[in-house]
């Protein structure tokens, strides 16, 4: 360069400071005004003379930190690596998360070490949950049973944060990088391990094909093994499949709504605050023709103060049904049905209740959700809503399912089975149970996926941990605010599972506590999950997570209501990280695997979800119905051995098997609760561990086993029933869903099944720890 | 304000009575005796289950002799739950009718059977059949098995639990000296061990073995307590933790000396809106513990001044509050508690969180007797806080006031001014009442007045669809209480056409529940002929 070039260049750049530099002071000051997402990407737009401000930023500590990480991940500055580095160890996880990914793009040997000191050695390095600004370990009691908050030691690094590092040393690469991820393989933290499998396919790191091998076979967690099949692939030099995009569906129509609840699951809706109930709903049902931000939109409803909820299309795309309320202040919500045009709007369900969630079957009848069976669950009291399924002309009413608490959201898999979200309490007599951390065994709460046949019958668990926590038996780590986190049976911990659809390839899209989340439904329900974004685990569901809203920890946006738009592609509500605004959510089309988003919809002022594709459905089985007709019929129970579980309790005690039913509340004004509980009956258990018994039908039952003494040796934590005229087998406590029994016919089915009905005199209680029984009981 | 018409003009005719009425009230564990037992005479064999059940239940060993002929009861269900109830219960008495039923026909009457035999040795005796038991009975008389189980049990280790549950049903009486022996505080017993030991002198003991139960601090020492009885076995229960099984044992005696505790008396009432008591207004029956509590509140002699003290507190928070003139004097620990359900009858209050103070309220009907109160509770139908008005209708039906009845049903048919839709099912949400459907709640209590006219009431409220569905539901289980033969065709009708389960379901269980008690009537009608 000449020196005249040089002065030139020089000139320039100062004038260009200068300029820019006024801008960047202007961009700052704005930024730290409004936290604006679009005033921190113009900063780092501006390139080298944004960094002071930048850095700035990034030192603040406030939601500032966290936005200037995210828009230096977008445009790098690798002069802002020193401030950058700073925030992986600190207690703002989205700040660090982000500042990870920024720092991928800047690689350095200071960067890669920093980024390399993350991935601890030894066992349980990592934190989860902030509380207060500080980093929460677990909770711990102090010598007079005091619960307290441990707090991580100083240095341990946020899981969260470690698995974005995991991620940007696969993306810089080289010998450190490569010799960490190898190292965090062998982590006991299955997401580290899940983010090392994918960093070192990505850089085709062949000497790490050994232990990726082992893990691709022997890993306990489905998505680490999945991870280093793809890992290993990438070594062999083949490429992953991404799926194509899919042709759009001519129309779409989906839900306006003011203000949509903050969590991403179904249960908190029906919670009844403010002072009405609250069903998912919105203000108004829209179409969007074609589904693209082109589109022409259509009001269908046209409330101007009452909602909407649950659409659903008919089986030819014709039709959407779907339930609404004209005067949110005075009305339920009926079930309606209209032509996707906007004609023929007729309502299917009347009466003074709430329908909802309704469901086209492939005979021609409507599923949907109710509260018209009255009884309250126990725990917060609020309205009860269970399946029923009706004539397409709302005729022929009739409750299916039986949970002392909640089923919603059924759709329709195409097997013809209802697959249905299920709220459930165990042990929600109050029991105490006899293991450890079960001393108060109401406390665990879980939102799991059951099917059963259009009719009720065949009822199961189809995907949950039945286990009140639902990563726990994965989690090696301490969850802080979840204190029993390290007990696989918990304490006070819930989770949940909803929006469940079926994929064209069987799979179960979902949200769970870990987001949305893909579910195979043919492997065990404890590992058969596949989170889309598994670093957001235990952000988006869980008790703790239904009181205390962790969005503000969540580094990748929230997503709710999944439709299938295609193999692996979907409709998706999203709201961007920074974004918690409950009008926040937009219309996405999402690639499954590759995160890839595109928009859709996105109205500013409200948030738009539950999108659903106006297009004929896929066809789906015709089950007919095999129940008794006749009244007052009862159904059989059959278990092959109540040895097959594992939990820990002394099966060479078990003597008696006391069936009990959770008698449901009809009329209570209290909540956190227990209810009553009738003793049905008590038989003998076989020499094989099984055991049949005859029960009432449609009544939520549950079993306890029993030593000599008529002591409760362990108890079924929820509730099953059967429908008039069934009988309902199963393996074992807590087996697989198709672990095939030996084909040795239980001992039980020799004899006459034992008798478990209501009878005259029963003995009733509420709970174990009050011990209020109807009549005089000892011990 | 007004001034309140009944001062305490009723007291002094309280405390008249009180030592006639202290002897007249019968203690629940009696009663339920009593009712129990007739049970078993029962032509209908579902009802000799429940008396089976009640009495195994109890653990009541008195009824073993009356338990025994059941064993070869026609009725299956009968048999086996007899073999059950000696399994729970059973002394040697037991034993051959036991080990003669290893040949029943039925396996679960063979395995039950079993199993009530596997407490009375510790061996491994599972797969033994009759000929073995019986062959084993011989190998020793009864004297030498305890001898043989009391040199065991000198052992401590893991087996000892089984060897103290089988001497549990060998031992006589002139064994309680070697049980007392084996309680000392010397011997290191686990708390089921020493329950076992207890429940053998509940069975076996005397009065020697009083100071030995009062220091054992296990359920069964006050059931052991209870049957032996006397002053020095009231004494003991007097000064051990007030558990459920210490006051139904207190009440067993008769005492006359709980007043010292009254509070912790009043707040084993429960309350519809404390979390663990949720629905007892539906029992048909109060729980055992609010029964004794009653007793034992009403044997004191403090009954009268705590339903003063009670009714001027709701008195003092109606609007306009009416405050009385003459002064009442309470212990400062009952005019604490009084104080501390202040807070509960504000206008408007539901439920707070956690612990609640206004089981006052819900004592009062438990120990109202006098139904001159009645024009005094009426008034507080209309307290503004909705609590009180559930337990002053439940009081007043009670009292059979008839007129307080009619109040009750004009308060129903008010209506609320929300629909079911909309209407918050419980009180989760604390400090609003406006939506909070409470009026089930008087349908119940009207079911306890038991007249024609309530039944009439009842009947109509049920089937009226127009009626919000806890009415209809309180007014199914009302018309439980009263079980009148006539409501059989609207239950039925509820039974089938009421759109909410709850209801359906109660009348059905109401049918149930007729149609035995006309079997009963029938069967007693056919063996009179």
């Amino acid at each position: 360069m000449t020196r005249s070039a040089m002065f030139y260049s020089l000139l320039l750049a100062l004038t260009l400071s200068r300029i820019f530099g006024e801008d960047a002071e202007n961009l700052w000051n704005q930024l730290e005004k409004t936290k604006s997402p679009q005033k921190a990407l113009a900063l780092a737009q501006l390139g080298e003379p944004a960094v002071p401000f930048l850095v700035k930023g990034l030192q603040r500590g406030d939601r500032v930190a966290a936005l200037c990480a995210w828009a230096l991940a977008e445009h790098p500055q690798p002069s802002a690596s020193g401030a950058l580095r700073d925030l992986l160890p600190k207690v703002d996880q989205v700040a660090g998360y982000w500042a990870a990914k920024a720092l991928a793009k800047s690689p350095s040997p200071e960067n890669i070490s920093a980024l390399a000191a993350l991935l601890p050695l030894g066992p349980n390095s990592f934190w989860e949950l902030s509380g207060g600004g500080k980093p929460r370990l677990q909770d711990q009691y102090d010598p007079k049973g005091n619960r307290y908050t441990a707090e991580a030691p100083a240095g341990m690094p946020n899981i969260r944060v470690a698995y974005a590092t995991m991620e940007a040393l696969g993306q810089i690469g080289g010998d450190v990088a490569a010799a960490t991820l190898l190292r965090a393989l062998e982590n006991d933290q299955y997401l580290i391990r899940h983010a090392a499998a994918r960093a070192l396919g990505q850089l085709k790191h062949q000497p790490s094909s050994p232990v990726l091998s082992r893990l691709a076979e022997k890993d306990p967690v489905l998505m680490v093994r999945l991870a280093s099949r793809d890992a290993l692939k990438l070594l062999a030099g083949e490429t992953l499949k991404v799926p194509a995009k899919p042709a759009l569906p001519p129309s779409i129509a989906f839900i306006k709504t003011r203000h949509r609840s903050d969590a991403t699951f179904g249960f908190r809706d029906s919670y009844f605050f403010p002072k009405t109930p609250r069903f998912h709903s919105g203000d108004n049902l829209f179409t969007l023709t074609p589904p693209r931000p082109d589109g022409t939109l259509r009001n269908l409803t046209e409330l101007t103060d009452g909602e909407v909820q649950g659409p659903e299309v008919s089986t030819d795309g014709r039709k959407i049904i779907f339930a609404m309320r004209r005067n949110r202040h005075t009305d339920g919500f009926h079930i309606f049905e209209i032509n996707t045009d906007g004609t023929g709007l007729r309502q299917v369900t009347s009466g003074n209740c709430n329908d909802v969630d309704p469901v086209y079957l492939p005979d021609g009848r409507i599923a949907f959700c109710s509260d018209r069976a009255g009884y309250q669950e126990y725990y917060h009291q609020e309205r009860s809503r269970l399946i029923y399924v009706m004539n397409a002309d709302g005729s022929a009413i009739q409750q299916i399912t039986f949970n002392p608490n909640q089923d919603y959201e059924p759709s329709v898999l195409r097997d013809g089975r209802l697959v249905y979200s299920s709220y459930r309490f165990y042990a929600q007599d109050g029991s105490e149970g006899p293991l450890p951390g079960e001393f108060m065994g109401l406390a665990r709460i879980e939102t799991v996926l059951r099917a059963c046949n259009p009719d009720g019958a065949a009822d199961q668990l189809f995907y949950g941990s039945m286990r009140g926590s639902f990563y726990c038996p994965l989690r090696p780590m301490p969850f802080g605010d979840q204190f029993a986190g390290w007990h696989k049976r918990g304490y006070h911990v819930g989770v949940s599972v909803s929006h469940q659809r079926e994929m064209p390839d069987g799979m179960i899209l979902c949200t769970t506590p870990a987001g949305l989340t893909l579910v195979d439904p043919d492997l065990a329900p404890v590992d058969c999950e596949l989170p889309i974004y598994p670093e957001v685990l235990n952000l988006a569901g869980g008790e703790e997570v239904y009181i205390h809203n962790y969005d503000e920890m969540n580094p990748v946006g929230r997503y709710t209501t999944p439709y299938p738009a295609g193999d692996g592609w979907a409709f998706v509500s999203h709201a961007p990280w920074h974004d918690l605004r409950v009008n926040g959510y937009g219309l996405y089309l999402m690639n499954l695997v590759t995160r890839e988003l595109e928009v859709v919809y996105d109205d500013p002022q409200m948030s738009d979800v539950d999108p659903i594709v106006l297009a004929p459905q896929p066809p789906a089985l015709v089950r007919s119905s095999t129940l008794a007709k006749t009244p007052g019929a009862t159904g059989l129970i059959v278990c092959n051995s109540v040895y097959n579980s594992d939990v820990p309790y002394n099966k060479d005690a078990v003597r008696y098997v006391r069936v009990l039913e959770g008698m449901q509340m009809g009329q209570s004004i209290n909540a956190n609760a227990a209810f009553r509980t009738r003793v049905l009956g008590t038989a003998p258990i076989h020499e094989d561990g099984s055991f049949y018994i005859e029960v009432p039908a449609d009544v939520p039952v549950r079993f306890e086993l029993l030593d000599s003494e008529g002591r409760m040796l362990v108890h079924e934590t929820e509730f099953n029933y059967v429908r008039p005229g069934e009988t309902k087998g199963c393996v074992g406590c807590h087996e697989p869903r198709q672990y095939a029994a030996p084909g040795l016919k239980p001992k039980a089915l020799e004899h006459p099944p034992a008798r478990a009905l209501r009878d005259q005199g029963d003995l009733i209680y509420m709970g174990r720890r009050e011990r209020s029984y109807n009549t005089i009981f000892r011990d | 304000m007004r001034i309140a018409p009944h001062p305490l003009k009723y007291l002094a005719l309280f405390f008249c009575l009180l030592s006639i009425r202290s002897a007249q009230i019968e203690s629940f564990h009696h009663q339920e005796v009593r009712r129990l037992t007739a049970l078993l005479q029962s032509p209908v064999a579902a009802i000799r289950v429940e008396g089976v059940q009640g009495l195994a239940g109890m653990k009541h060993g008195p009824s073993e002799e009356k338990l025994l002929p059941l064993l070869s009861d026609p009725n299956e269900q009968v048999r086996k739950e007899t073999t059950l109830a000696l399994g729970r219960l059973g002394s040697a008495l037991s034993f051959e009718p036991l080990v003669n039923k290893l040949e029943d026909t039925s396996w679960e009457q063979r395995k039950l059977a079993s199993l009530a035999l596997e407490e009375f040795n510790p061996g491994s005796t599972a797969s033994w059949g009759r000929g073995q038991w019986l062959d084993w009975a011989k190998s020793s008389s009864r004297r030498e098995k305890v001898a043989q189980l009391l040199a065991q049990a000198q052992q401590p280790g893991p087996s000892r639990e089984r060897v103290l549950r089988a001497l549990r049903r060998w031992v006589e009486t002139s064994d309680e000296e070697a049980v007392l022996k084996l309680l000392e505080p010397a011997s290191n017993l686990s708390i089921t061990e020493r329950t076992l030991l207890c429940e053998a002198l509940e069975r076996i003991g005397s009065s020697k073995s009083i100071p030995t139960l009062a220091r054992q601090h296990v359920e069964a020492a006050a059931w052991a307590l209870g049957t032996l009885g006397g002053t020095e076995a009231e004494a003991a229960l007097l000064a051990a933790r007030k558990t459920p099984a210490v006051m139904i044992n207190l009440d067993r005696l008769a005492s006359t000396n709980c007043g010292s505790f009254l509070p912790h008396l009043v707040y084993s009432f429960g309350l519809i809106t404390y979390r663990s008591h949720p629905e007892d207004l539906h029992f048909g029956v109060a729980q055992p513990v609010q029964r004794a509590a009653a007793n034992l509140i009403l044997r004191s002699g403090q009954a009268p001044t705590l339903i003063e003290g009670i009714i001027r507190e709701l008195e003092q928070t109606m609007q306009p509050s009416v405050v009385s003139n003459t002064p009442l004097t309470l212990p400062p620990d009952v005019t604490a508690m009084l104080a501390q359900m202040r807070e509960e009858l504000k206008p408007g209050f539901v439920r707070g969180d956690g612990l609640t103070t206004s089981q006052p309220l819900s004592a009062l009907h438990f120990i109202v007797e006098d139904p001159s109160i009645a024009p005094r509770l009426r008034p507080l139908l209309k307290h503004p806080a909705f609590l009180p008005r559930i337990y002053i209708a439940l009081t007043l039906c009670k009292l059979q006031d008839v007129a307080g009845g009619e109040e009750i049903l004009s308060l129903i048919k008010e209506g609320y001014k929300f629909s079911d839709a909309t209407a918050l099912a419980s009180g989760k949400h604390f400090d609003q009442s406006q939506t909070v459907r409470w009026k089930g709640f008087l349908c119940m209590a009207l079911g306890k007045l038991r007249t024609d006219a309530a039944r009439t009431a009842l009947e109509q409220l049920a089937s009226d669809q127009d009626q919000p569905r806890d009415v209809r539901y309180g007014a199914v289980v009302g018309l439980g209480f009263l079980l009148h033969p006539q409501s059989r065709p609207l239950l039925e009708r509820v039974a089938q056409t009421d759109p909410i389960w709850m209801v359906r379901d109660e009348a059905r269980q109401i049918m149930a529940r007729l149609d035995l008690t006309g079997q009963r009537a029938l069967a007693i009608h056919k063996e009179a002929q």
